[in-house]
């Protein structure tokens, strides 16, 4: 199930108090100061909710983590909770507000005047206002700090009060993304922390917001915990009491955390495990479309990739689809430019695999192609390796493998002394300022070296263009080029999966890689495991023995006919055996589940009896076969037990 | 005995200093550096410059190594690179769950080689030793992590009797604190036996065939008597120092097993801080690790001297 699917089961309130005021361009609504959640019938309160991430989380402050305030997913994820931006981004890519209420820009479109929402408290009592926002802000753009994730923002000049809840955001530039990478929540720099907090130092480690959940504990053994803000601002969230993050580094064993019950949400990127969950139906798998992408650097300053004929060969040698499926599992989109999978453009001149046009183009050079390629040394990245040394072979290049650990392949690219190495273009909301870092000839973090004027001049304009439609035909015609002259490769596209059991209600997910879990529920009457029984033949009146019962006639009949030993197996391979017993009991016995015995009723040719399950049986006339019928909630099937021993 | 402890003492600091050092090195030679880490794929090589410079990573590796040495003989093991925390207290928050590990895998391990070793060696050659031998073979030729999902599968999502992962501490009941702990110990146990059983089984029949042993089954004395009274004790020496390897090498966590079953003990730490290139926790990891080491070993030797009078003698007389 996609998140899509998952749409109409979001809080309305968050889409629905929004007001169109006037920035059509980039879908932004303002807000009422009361954002009442519109309580669905059957959304629950209480519970705890159990979430196993693959990685640990290194700190909330900007200065903590460190990748400039780059969030994993995880990260991400657990940082919504507690921590709120000033705006984020819904389903259909409109911004929503959340501390802000409205943006408006000024004439010159170099400043953003950002009206907040009042009476908002952190959890350590300080008010929301403009003091923190200015705050946090000066802080990152203070050149002192050397903040690595400025850059990320650098059209941002200053930011000032305006009023105790209005701020200035004040452009370099005209910028066109700033509403968009304001409401991006990878990005650690727009969360608004307590600026007591921060002061104290005390911020990292122990996080203080304005989220729906509060900063618990933190520790190796009991996982990270937060609790429910019972004063949060938007009445009626959150659902649950509390949420406990456990990392679990191994993916298969997260996975069977989740199908022994230890677990409620995991964190999936292992095809198999994707798929497994998918085909369970006590599971849903959720998936949030990112952009972004997996690619290849080709690295343009070095011979003989410094030649169009050879990174076009690669490039058509490259079968992006079979890495999919090979490495990834098949759970990753296609990629035909960077820009993510839902963003449209029309003939992308994506270079389609063709071995053919490749082995031509090798021909065409004439000269031995030696060149080396980094990539991971996990298995996934021998796998990645392996094939594409496969596929150059087949066009005659000998493709050098060099398996590397993470930061010692970052060191390599950042050196520039690489020839092709695995890479990823992050996913955000916005791709114009990525882009331009990634491949303008005067940007310091240009590992490709990729040089061309009219590149120069589409990243530009990108940068300042205000009308929409036309900067998305501008970084369209960014991909194209991209696609014609080769820096990068793609290996995929981006994308998150999470698996959740069933009891889990009401994930709804927000634009990028992370899933709010703010607008959860758990439905503690949905604990059971049992499967929908696909095969029930015939279903009782009641589960329950009618009370009072009123046909006594033939209970001794049907009391000789079940007293002993029964056994049958369902539709999962489960075993059980039933010993129906002269005192009225019977002895419940499902292999390696239950052991227990509980008294039964015989009434109208049919005897009830309760496990975890309600059980009817139905003695027929064959003396050594008798059918049970079973249900738990909406949840009923029948297996045919046999009698002996 | 004073001047043995003296002369373990200075042993355990030349192989503290031996060992820091070399690890120290090791790790410098690996490519890229936590300020790669920290700064992210996104960065330009001013901003690692500046990392490092704060980092202190621009120092020869040399300095390094002694101004960590000259702390750590302050007692300041450092802070970590990469969670900013104090490494003294990453490692005594993981210490509960390695120890626990520790014991439980170690009682389980000798729970079945004990009695197995004992059978094998009272009739070697027997069906029961061929069978016992056989199957331990077995399990010691599967790889941990085979071993530990097959367990997980077994016991955690088909029976549902034992959580699949995590770790609950003392603090939240005993019993589920022993509960958390029974399938990472019994997948280290399953290996660890093994050279366990064999050795007990060899110095058995060799303690078997000795003259004290003839004399009491000529007095009659009952067969399990005389194996576990009479025969077990001079039989356990070199168990006794296998054992001591085993406990030295699981005090620095079994980070395979650590991994698989989600325990936040010392080898996860480890491994983690290796990949993230976290010197200071990389350190302190091996520091404690090695003193944990030195010290189980010196028990060990103690323990010989309890097991044979003929040691302790030897000790007391100053030859040992």
């Amino acid at each position: 199930m996609s998140f899509n699917t998952l749409k109409h089961l979001i809080p309305v309130a968050w889409i629905k108090c929004c007001l169109l005021i006037g920035v059509a361009a980039f879908g932004l609504c303002g807000c009422s100061q009361d954002a009442p959640v519109s309580k669905s019938k059957m959304s629950k309160y209480g519970g705890t909710l159990h979430v196993g991430t693959e990685t640990g989380f290194y700190g909330f402050d900007i200065f903590g983590p460190g990748k400039g305030g780059e969030l994993n997913p995880s990260m991400a994820t657990l940082n919504n909770l507690i921590q709120e931006p000033l705006f984020r981004l819904d389903l259909s890519g409109n911004i929503i507000p959340v501390l802000g209420l409205s943006a408006i820009l000024s004439d010159n479109n170099r400043a953003w005047d950002i009206k907040l929402r009042q009476s908002v408290f952190f959890h350590d009592g300080t008010p929301f206002n403009a003091d923190a926002v200015v705050l946090h802000w000066q802080r990152q753009l203070d050149p002192d700090n050397h903040f690595t994730g400025r850059k990320i923002f650098q059209a941002i000049q200053a930011v000032e009060k305006v009023d105790d809840y209005t701020v200035r955001f004040v452009l370099e530039f005209p910028w066109p993304p700033f509403l968009k990478l304001l409401s991006d929540e990878s990005y650690l720099s727009v969360f608004i922390p307590s600026p007591r907090a921060v002061k104290e130092g005390t911020h990292n480690g122990a996080p203080v917001g304005t989220g729906p959940f509060k900063f618990f504990k933190d520790s190796p053994t009991d996982g990270f915990i937060v609790v429910k803000n019972h004063d949060y601002w938007q009445k009626g969230l959150p659902y649950l009491d509390k949420i406990i993050f456990r990392v679990l580094p191994d993916h298969q064993s997260r996975y069977a955390s989740l199908i022994a019950g230890q677990m409620d949400v995991i964190y999936l990127d292992r095809g198999n495990l994707i798929q497994k969950a998918d085909k369970a139906p006590s599971f849903f798998t959720h998936h949030a479309k990112g952009s972004g992408a997996e690619i290849v650097l080709i690295n343009m300053r070095k011979p003989p990739l410094d030649d169009i004929r050879v990174r076009r060969a690669l490039a058509f040698a490259n079968y992006q689809k079979q890495e999919i499926k090979l490495a990834y599992g098949g759970i990753l989109p296609f990629a035909r430019h960077p820009l993510g999978e839902a963003f449209e453009c029309v003939n992308d001149a994506y270079p389609e695999h063709d071995l053919e046009k490749a082995r031509q183009l090798i021909a065409d050079y004439g000269k031995p192609v030696i060149i080396g390629y980094l990539h991971s040394n996990t298995s996934r990245g021998k796998v990645i390796g392996e094939l594409f040394q496969q596929l150059c072979k087949s066009i005659g290049v000998d493709l050098k493998l060099i398996p590397l650990p993470a930061n010692g392949q970052i060191m390599r690219v950042l050196k520039r002394d690489f020839h092709l190495a695995t890479w990823r273009i992050l996913s955000v909301n916005d791709h114009g300022p990525q882009l331009y870092r990634s491949f303008h000839s005067k940007s310091p973090t240009n590992f490709t070296g990729y040089s061309s004027t009219l590149m120069d001049a589409l990243l530009q304009s990108q940068r300042t263009e205000m009308g929409p439609e036309i900067r998305k035909e501008i970084l369209c015609d960014i991909a194209r080029l991209i696609n014609k002259d080769v820096p990068i490769l793609y290996r995929g596209g981006r994308r998150r999966y999470i698996a959740a059991s069933e009891k889990v209600k009401n994930i709804s997910d927000i634009a990028g890689l992370t899933v709010n879990m703010a607008t959860a529920w758990i439905d503690s009457e949905k604990k059971s495991r049992i499967k929908t029984h696909k095969t029930v033949q015939k279903v009782v009146d009641s589960f329950d023995c009618p009370d009072p019962c009123k046909d006594f006639e033939d209970t001794d009949v049907i009391k000789a006919k079940i007293l002993g030993t029964w056994k049958g197996m369902d539709d999962w391979g489960a075993k059980y055996k039933f010993i129906f017993k002269e005192d009225n009991t019977v002895r419940l016995h499902k292999t390696g589940r239950m052991k227990k015995t509980v008294p039964y009723e015989i009434c109208s040719s049919k005897v009830y009896f309760q496990g975890r399950v309600k059980l009817v049986a139905t003695p027929g006339t064959d003396k050594n076969k008798m059918e049970i019928q079973w249900k738990r909630d909406d949840i009923q099937g029948v297996v045919v037990f046999f009698k002996g021993d | 005995m004073i001047k043995l402890i003296a002369k373990k003492l200075l042993r355990l600091f030349f192989i503290l200093i031996a060992v820091t050092a070399i690890t120290f090195f090791m790790v410098n030679l690996l490519p890229g550096d936590a300020a790669y880490n920290i700064a992210g794929p996104d960065s330009t090589a001013e901003e690692i410059e500046n990392i490092r410079k704060d980092l202190g990573l621009n120092e020869n590796v040399v300095v390094r190594y002694l101004n960590w040495l000259f702390k750590v003989v302050k007692g300041d093991l450092g802070e970590s690179l990469l969670a900013r925390g104090l490494v003294s207290r990453a490692i005594v928050s993981r210490l509960p769950v390695t120890i626990e590990l520790l014991v439980l895998s170690v009682l389980l391990s000798l729970m079945l080689a004990i009695p197995f070793g004992v059978i094998c060696a009272y009739k070697p050659g027997s069906l029961i030793d061929k069978a016992v031998s056989s199957t331990a073979f077995g399990m010691m030729a599967v790889p941990v992590f085979v071993m530990g999902i097959a367990l997980i599968y077994i016991f955690s999502i088909h029976l549902r009797w034992l959580p699949a992962t995590g770790f609950s501490p003392i603090s939240a009941g005993i019993f589920a604190n022993i509960k958390s702990l029974l399938l990472p110990a019994f997948t280290i146990a399953m290996v660890e036996w093994v050279p366990l059983m064999r050795v007990l089984r060899s110095d058995m029949i060799t303690t078997l065939q000795e003259n004290y042993i003839l004399m009491a089954r000529s007095k009659g004395l009952p067969a399990p008597y005389i194996l576990f009274r009479h025969a077990l004790q001079p039989s356990s020496l070199t168990l006794i120092t296998i054992l001591g390897l085993q406990i030295g090498h699981l005090f620095g966590g079994s980070m395979i097993v650590e991994t698989i079953f989600a325990l936040p003990g010392i080898g996860r730490l480890l491994i983690g801080s290796i990949f993230g290139r976290d010197y200071a926790m990389v350190q302190g990891c091996i520091l404690f690790t090695t003193i944990a080491y030195v010290i189980v070993n010196f028990a060990v030797d103690m323990l010989y001297a309890f097991l044979d009078p003929r040691i302790r003698k030897q000790m007391v007389d100053g030859h040992g």
